[in-house]
């Protein structure tokens, strides 16, 4: 048997069940909708409505700025951990891995569960505050919440990103520097991290694209008064009804995601995904 | 050249007192261990306090914890909670094993052909990685009211959704076991008379055995947590359990919760541990997630 026949029974089922609802739901983003029922047409009106009527562009741009803030802390607090993996030498150096390893292996809303119980106006985080005398502060159904819960949920991304990146760069080229008379930290500044950069660049991009499209975490600890890009997705797809506009939605998050993975793939020469 | 000039020359080039970089050294060790610390414990904390908050007596969980009590479990081990787990398991049960037979045969095709196109294909294959899944569950929904299919909503639509998802994994894993393995075995099976068939099942099929398995694993676990497809592709009364979760925890903050996340992460780790003793399958989701 030709091999290239073995590959047909999962693309003919990909494009059946994922090819052809992406290009229906791209169809329906330019039809018509009024009054709740759906004409066939061409208009970019919900493009165009959902770009410039104030409190969607709003929510676009509280979704993008949680996108760029989550990526850059991830990346941030990521890469001492990825450095311990690499470059460590402890024995917890296993242990450590499967810590970082095991929030993948529950589900996001079970994360995020995790962070109501500690966020809860009456929880531990706010109990700690008191103690400390900042006072209790509002860490659930508001932007803190979502972004707390959003940066635990795709740190480990970023970490293997940047561990992937670190265990290609030498340890010979940080003690090479340190020979030539650089202090650790010269020599960490101006040798490993520039080397590892492709591997930040990656883990922030990867989390950028993930905050776009993630629905649990804002949800949950972001309750019904914050509103992204992926919850606005949902409640025009399943309370609004207005099927268009959701595709439009999707269509522009879809566009913004593949632009971002795209230009870290140019630049690093390799397929980056999730 | 005076010593003190020399000194100052070195000092240009990045030159760092022997005293200074040994305070340089220990205040960095110190402040690098607290950064750490401070992060693997903001990573550990919301599952620790998952289990915590399952067995705590009040409501709220505060520190030190109030006492124990299994009034949680008794509420999460009843119809309302278990009804939806049995969903997934079943859910991620097949969805592994359909990803599994679709993943295998494809790499199997793309590794072995040479036909034009074999990078596009295989780029085609993986692309639901890159495609936000959010996106793809909410086209779903629209494709299957679309061509008037409502009532397939449920574990029907939720099974073919989660077999879009999982398939890119199966192949990945299934790829890389095919790197290592070595195509002189499969010939001289066929030299020794063996059927493209019987080269599969007795000599291809156990080598790359671990990336199947593993593949399988990846597969049942990202269906068993999945939130973006199970979200559009439910129907009441029929959703798996990490919906039923979201539905429960928007509005009110319930501990019963907390143990049924107990028992979701318990099935995840029985699986695995189940699965690593036929294959050696937790190397590859390290290799899988990089």
């Amino acid at each position: 048997m030709r091999p290239v026949f073995l590959v047909t029974p999962a693309l003919v089922y990909l494009v059946v069940l994922c090819f052809i609802p992406d290009v229906i739901m791209l169809a329906l983003s330019v039809f018509e909708y009024r009054d709740g029922v759906i004409y066939p047409g061409f208009t970019f009106e919900h493009y165009v409505g959902f770009l410039t009527d104030s409190f969607y562009l709003n929510i676009l741009l509280r979704t993008l700025y949680l996108a760029f803030g989550v990526g850059v802390l991830t990346v941030l607090i990521g890469y001492p951990v990825a450095y311990f993996l690499v470059r460590g030498r402890s024995r917890f150096k296993g242990l450590v891995l499967m810590l970082v390893l095991m929030p993948l292996l529950a589900s996001v809303v079970v994360r995020t569960f995790g962070w109501l119980v500690l966020l809860e106006p009456q929880g531990l985080v706010n109990q700690l505050l008191d103690v400390v005398g900042l006072g209790p502060v509002t860490l659930i159904r508001n932007y803190t919440g979502v972004f707390i819960g959003l940066v635990h949920v795709y740190l480990p991304y970023s970490i293997l990103s940047i561990m992937a990146s670190l265990s290609t760069v030498h340890p010979s080229l940080e003690l090479a520097a340190q020979n030539l008379g650089a202090g650790r930290v010269a020599a960490f500044r101006r040798v490993t991290l520039p080397l590892t950069l492709p591997g930040m660049v990656t883990g922030f991009a990867l989390t950028f694209a993930l905050v776009l499209s993630a629905y649990a975490t804002p949800r949950i600890l972001g309750g019904r008064t914050v509103h992204t890009t992926a919850t606005q997705i949902y409640d025009q797809m399943l309370f609004l009804l207005n099927w268009p506009l959701a595709g439009a939605i999707a269509v522009i998050v879809l566009v913004i995601s593949l632009v971002v993975l795209w230009v870290t793939s140019r630049v690093q020469g390799k397929l980056v995904i999730a | 050249m005076t010593v003190a000039a020399e000194h100052r020359r070195i000092r240009v080039a990045g030159y760092v007192s022997p005293t200074r970089a040994w305070l340089e050294r220990s205040l960095l060790t110190i402040l690098y261990r607290v950064a750490l610390g401070l992060i693997l414990t903001f990573i550990a904390a919301p599952i620790v306090v998952v289990f915590i908050a399952s067995v705590n007596e009040t409501q709220y969980l505060r520190f030190p914890p109030a006492g124990f009590s299994t009034r949680w479990w008794e509420a999460a081990l009843t119809e309302r909670w278990m009804g939806p787990t049995w969903l997934s398991l079943r859910l991620a049960a097949v969805t592994a094993v359909m990803s599994s037979i679709l993943g295998t045969l494809a790499a199997l095709g793309i590794y072995r052909g040479s036909f034009r196109g074999r990078d596009a294909l295989l780029a085609a294959l993986l692309s639901p990685l890159i495609l936000p899944q959010i996106v793809t569950g909410a086209a779903m929904l629209q494709f299957f009211a679309l061509i008037g299919l409502r009532d397939v909503l449920g574990f029907p639509a939720l099974l073919l959704g989660h077999i879009v998802i999982t398939l890119p994994y199966a192949i990945r894993t299934v790829m890389v076991s095919l790197h290592g393995l070595d195509r002189r075995l499969e010939w001289a099976a066929q030299d020794l008379g063996a059927n493209p068939v019987q080269t599969f099942v007795r000599v291809t099929l156990p080598l790359i055995k671990n990336g199947v398995f593993a593949g399988a694993v990846f597969a049942f676990i990202v269906s068993f947590n999945d939130v973006p497809i199970s979200l559009f592709l439910g129907r009441p009364g029929n959703i798996p359990i990490p919906i039923a979760i979201l539905g429960h925890v928007e509005s009110r903050f319930d501990p019963a919760v907390a143990a049924v996340a107990v028992v979701t992460i318990a099935i995840v780790l029985a699986l695995i541990a189940i699965a690593e003793r036929f294959a050696r399958v937790s190397e590859f989701i390290y290799q899988q997630e990089r």
